[in-house]
């Protein structure tokens, strides 16, 4: 289990009215997510980079041609694999939001042996699990892997989604951001508590 | 063992005529053009965006640029991505941080070329970079003394774009251009930085 950490916030989220230079972002992440994250209140003292980065975000999940159930599955185990039980918690929500039932959510560990997951779902799983892995534990086998399901182009984007979780990894996990309201209740009532705690985040 | 760059190829420069403008602005920001944009190329709105949150985050940075470059430098070293380390090192010379000083960052703690402000900045760097991160509560009381919020904030955000960075390329094994690997080989201790699996 991870280390136990002062609960959060250790930088302190700005208010939404603070930044009205980002209220299109905020419009955007309320699309996206269903509410503004404490990470880009937080970012706000940044807004420049905090608008590039959303639009980089939405970039990648825009049209997505693997589907953004698949890459929030990966962005769930990839968060995890990386120890940020903030991502964790948002992947899981969002993948619950498009459809994704929540026991299939909740086995996203044990992807390599149970029933609920296609081969070409374990495939992109092991990808992301081992691309976050530090330093990287990613060799030729996982890309032969991929190429039996995925297109080149959609290889890339599942690479993206993970990688780009580097980003936000590392930024939540540093600030030890509080996670929200429904994200929370969302993963307390379904992942299995050996995998996921709220630690630092919790409200 | 066969080389994964065999099974997950870069499309040719000339492949993307749409993101011209784009290498144009990676080519401004690093001096070359890193390969790691080809190899996102089959994504062409990521790779447009990634690009300006790069170039957008660097210029709002208010931290001196080559202590922005040293900190991603350090950030990749605690990820062991060879690729970034070499990157990172680079822009620090190119933005004037002497070659001895970018040296001597695996001794930042105790090295005289780095004063206590710069040490404190690369050691909260060091703790944001950790998977997962070992930052506590007293670290940032600790920054606070010496640093504003916002600088602090700066110090993370460019530790999490290095995440970007270190995952991506080290998953690849993305080969390393000349200019960087030059520099690199000159200037990086050889018991500390190798080009490995981007050579």
């Amino acid at each position: 289990m991870l280390p136990t950490r002062a609960k959060g916030p250790y930088l302190a989220p700005l208010r939404r009215e603070d930044t009205p230079e980002l209220e299109p972002t905020y419009q955007d992440l309320i699309g996206f997510l269903g509410f503004v994250p404490n990470t880009e209140l937080t970012m706000a003292r940044m807004p420049r980079s905090t608008k590039a980065l959303i639009d980089f975000v939405i970039s990648i999940y825009g049209d997505s041609e693997v589907g953004q159930p698949m890459l929030m599955l990966c962005g769930l185990l990839a968060s995890a694999s990386a120890g940020c039980m903030y991502c964790s918690t948002h992947n899981a929500n969002a993948a619950s939001d498009l459809g994704v039932e929540a026991k299939k959510i909740a086995a996203v560990w044990e992807f390599e042996s149970h029933p609920i997951f296609s081969e070409r779902e374990r495939a992109a799983l092991n990808l992301a699990f081992k691309a976050c892995q530090t330093p990287s534990g990613v060799s030729s086998g996982d890309f032969e892997r991929m190429a039996k399901y995925f297109s080149e182009t959609e290889t890339t984007e599942v690479l993206m989604a993970v990688c780009h979780f580097g980003i936000f990894n590392r930024f939540n996990d540093s600030v030890a951001a509080t996670i929200e309201p429904t994200p929370l209740a969302f993963c307390k009532a379904h992942l299995p508590a050996e995998h996921w705690q709220p630690g630092a985040h919790d409200e | 063992m066969k080389d994964i760059r065999s099974y997950f190829n870069p499309l040719h420069r000339d492949a993307s005529p749409q993101l011209a403008s784009a290498y144009r602005s990676a080519e401004d920001f690093y001096g070359y053009l890193p390969n790691y944009f080809l190899s996102m190329s089959r994504l062409p709105m990521a790779v447009e965006a990634y690009t300006t949150f790069l170039t957008e985050l660097y210029d709002e940075v208010t931290l001196p640029t080559g202590l922005a470059h040293l900190i991603s430098m350090q950030a990749s070293i605690v990820a062991g991505c060879n690729y970034s380390i070499a990157h990172a090192a680079k822009n620090a010379s190119d933005c004037g941080v002497t070659g001895e000083k970018i040296e001597a960052l695996w001794q930042f703690e105790t090295s005289q070329l780095y004063n206590a402000r710069e040490r404190a900045a690369l050691a909260f760097a060091t703790k944001s970079a950790h998977a997962p991160s070992t930052l506590d509560k007293p670290d940032f009381e600790q920054m606070l003394t010496q640093f504003s919020e916002l600088e602090i904030c700066e110090i993370i955000v460019i530790v999490a774009q290095t995440g970007f960075h270190n995952r991506w390329n080290d998953a690849l094994a993305t080969p390393l251009e000349a200019q960087p690997l030059s520099f690199a080989r000159s200037h990086l201790p050889g018991n500390a930085w190798d080009p490995g699996k981007h050579a």
